[in-house]
């Protein structure tokens, strides 16, 4: 979705699950010549402001990608893009956990000090 | 009332580390969970319901959920919910130092990026801080149970 809608996909992409969120993280997205005019001219923030305008729209495509293929309800997306280091963050609230997920910690036990001998 | 909790399963409660400690696991998403929801009750006059940090490879994600100040919801009430969340962003980018520095102190690591979301309806906020490498203490395990051919 974002090498057709915006030119340019990240090199780096990685999804997570944790409870009922969704993240997705991408790294170096790399710059178009337009967005390295304007960094150059010492514009970042408005490159980090395009981007997010960018992902505003595109909100709508994320959200029925993951409903589509997830099989829950959307009910939140957030979105952020952060330029030096280049990284660009989507999170999807959705409407109760995802199967097959899940958490182990384990901790150092203490252990029972061995049977004495008969 | 605030549900604060680690990215860990249920866990038995356990002291503070000793000062200078490095905590790890649970203890060190409940810590940064805790001073997160400390430091906004104290600058922002309420703290989230809900607060929970996860660790991702080298990303600290803290979701907080939860406690419109009455001010907020006056504001949403009238119609201006886009001036509520530009309050909130405000706010959070005021404490980038404060927060970055607390996750800096616990985690031993440095911050190279600060991200922080917000949403209403539902009131979800999101921090997230890039670490300059992997938190120890952290990993996935992945069971996959084989079809039983019998």
């Amino acid at each position: 979705m974002l090498r057709e809608h915006y030119g340019r996909g990240p090199i780096k992409a990685k999804t997570y699950a944790l409870d009922d969120i969704v993240v997705c993280v991408m790294r170096g997205s790399g710059f178009t010549p337009l967005e390295k005019t304007m960094m150059d001219a010492g514009d970042g923030e408005r490159v980090v402001a395009m981007r997010e305008n960018f992902q505003e729209m595109m909100a709508r495509r994320y959200r029925e990608m993951i409903e589509e293929l997830t099989n829950r309800k959307v009910l939140a997306f957030l979105s952020q893009a952060h330029v030096e280091p280049d990284i660009t963050i989507e999170v999807f609230f959705i409407d109760r956990p995802l199967e097959g997920f899940g958490a182990v910690e384990v901790l150092d036990a203490v252990r029972p000090p061995p049977p004495s001998p008969e | 009332m605030r549900d604060s909790e680690s990215g860990g399963p249920e866990r038995p409660s356990q002291p503070p580390a000793p000062h200078g400690e490095q905590l790890l696991g649970g203890r060190l998403l409940a810590e940064i969970t805790d001073r997160l929801v400390l430091l906004i009750s104290e600058h922002y006059g309420r703290g989230p319901l809900k607060a929970k940090t996860y660790v991702l490879d080298n990303l600290i994600v803290c979701v907080l959920s939860g406690g419109y100040i009455a001010l907020e919801q006056t504001m949403m009430e009238g119609g201006e919910r886009e001036r509520v969340l530009e309050m909130r962003r405000g706010f959070q980018q005021l404490m980038k130092t404060r927060y970055s520095e607390m996750v800096e102190e616990l985690t031993g690591r440095k911050v190279l990026a600060f991200l922080s979301q917000t949403h209403v309806e539902p009131d979800l906020s999101v921090e997230m801080f890039l670490m300059d490498g992997r938190l120890p203490g952290f990993g996935a395990l992945e069971l996959v149970i084989e079809p039983d051919d019998s």
